[in-house]
């Protein structure tokens, strides 16, 4: 049994998409399905590291981070809800404070570079997190969109990262991507669109948004990788039949959002080669 | 005849004696100083690898038989002999240099064994943890250099520490948890 939860296709693959699957069908009734995303790190987390947060390295504060966010995210959900001219300026200032979670993860490298590299690492991590959460947040009434959307963010930070010299950060991607595949999958053969809003969106970018600029930080992610991470949310709203079954959007919506996801794998293979 | 008072007479007598009791300061050489480590892979064989990059001071009072290590270790400059593996041991998953550039060691308590150095108390900070540390030393030799007859000490010591007593986790149990320190030290005298 320890071989097996020790194999990382168990760990980053197999378990999440199991955990996010359960928590997804079971809390449809609550409309919290968008919380299978943290099942599937929180199973990830508890496999390949832990739950201590006494040394708050970057990767502490990502899950951390991310664990907090879907803390609050339902409560968000709830206030747009019964405030919906909220929506919008809700949106730019969640964006800003991810970005603002971004130069708290990343304050301990960025305090040791000089002031020129210190100010564009910091500017670009604080800008890519804010315009995913943007982008990805005008996903959130579109469950398929957003489930697209983060099926290739979460496989793309993570094959992206794992190419870039991170294992772990690679592992906590793909988690995100098998979480956000259960999401889909349960939509595909359900054939009804599942509750998803910021509960689902908000940890997906927590997660997803802090990983890559980590990958390039901390590891050896180019960071031409975050260009074409930036443009999976806008892939998935490209346009395609409003009336075509559900099943149909899944498919075609997953293979958009893939395709930048895809330039960013095959750019971090062709830059770092494979993994060791 | 001019008589000196005794207590003036007594304080020239012992003045030799308090400068060879004074403590000496040195600086590590940094070309003659790696910290290696060894860890299991796999359970198949023993990896080994070192750091290129080591500064400090040590300083000692052989006399009174105390002294101090004072050990700055540049984590970037590990070197396993394979670039890949060392962009890897750099990354997250163990070092994450970027965000723990340094590996400090500051010893508590020297020890003595006769005039030669035996331990070395202290503590490790690695990756913003720190632990106690104690250092076997093996070798110890202080005299001049032959080649540039500067005063100078060398030592050999070990540890064994845990690297999940430090947060790195990653690969465990495949990847050895138990790392061997050895370190080859020399140092000259300031």
């Amino acid at each position: 049994m320890e071989v097996w939860l020790a194999h990382p296709a168990i760990q980053s693959g197999i378990a999440p998409f199991l955990a996010a699957l359960v928590v997804a069908e079971l809390l449809v009734r609550l409309r919290l399905s968008g919380l299978c995303v943290i099942a599937g790190l929180a199973a990830t987390v508890y496999l390949v590291a832990d739950f201590n947060f006494t040394s708050l390295s970057s990767s502490k504060k990502i899950i951390l981070a991310t664990l907090l966010g879907a803390g609050i995210a339902p409560l968000l959900d709830l206030l747009t809800t019964w405030q919906p001219g909220l929506q919008k300026p809700l949106r730019t200032l969640i964006a800003a404070l991810c970005g603002g979670v971004a130069l708290w993860v990343f304050w301990p490298v960025l305090k040791q570079q000089e002031m020129q590299a210190s100010l564009t690492h910091g500017a670009a991590a604080f800008t890519f997190i804010a315009w995913l959460y943007y982008w990805m947040d005008s996903l959130s009434a579109t469950s398929v969109r957003a489930g697209a959307a983060g099926f290739s963010l979460g496989i793309a930070s993570g094959l992206s990262a794992l190419l870039g010299a991170s294992a772990l950060l690679g592992q906590l991607g793909l988690a995100a991507g098998s979480a956000c595949g259960a999401y889909l999958l349960i939509q595909l053969l359900s054939g009804k669109a599942l509750p998803g809003g910021k509960t689902f969106i908000l940890p997906v970018v927590l997660l997803c948004g802090l990983i890559a600029p980590a990958a390039w930080l901390l590891a050896k992610m180019p960071w031409e990788c975050l260009l074409l991470l930036a443009m999976i949310p806008l892939a998935a709203r490209l346009p395609i039949a409003q009336n075509a079954p559900l099943r149909v959007q899944v498919v075609t919506q997953s293979v958009l959002a893939l395709l930048p996801g895809a330039g960013a794998v095959a750019w971090a293979w062709h830059i770092g080669g494979s993994p060791v | 005849m001019i008589r000196l008072p005794r207590n003036l007479l007594l304080l020239a007598a012992a003045l030799p004696l308090a400068a060879f009791a004074a403590p000496e300061s040195y600086t590590i050489d940094p070309t003659h100083t790696y910290p290696n480590f060894s860890v299991s892979h796999l359970g198949f064989s023993t990896m080994h690898g070192r750091f290129d990059n080591t500064t400090g001071k040590l300083t000692l009072d052989r006399a009174a038989k105390t002294g101090s290590v004072d050990i700055s270790i540049a984590t970037a400059s590990i070197n396993t002999g394979l670039q890949k593996r060392d962009d890897h041991l750099r990354g997250p998953d163990f070092f994450n240099t970027a965000e723990f550039p340094k590996m400090t060691y500051q010893s508590t308590a020297v020890k003595f064994k006769g005039d030669a150095v035996d331990t070395v108390e202290g503590k490790l900070t690695l990756m913003g943890i720190t632990k106690p540390v104690t250092l076997t030393v093996t070798a110890f030799k202080c005299g001049d250099n032959p080649m540039s007859k500067k005063p100078m000490c060398g030592a050999d010591a070990t540890a064994h520490i845990k690297r999940s007593d430090f947060g790195m986790k990653y690969g465990l149990p495949g990847l050895g948890d138990e790392l061997k320190l050895s370190f080859e030290v020399e140092a000259i005298k300031d």
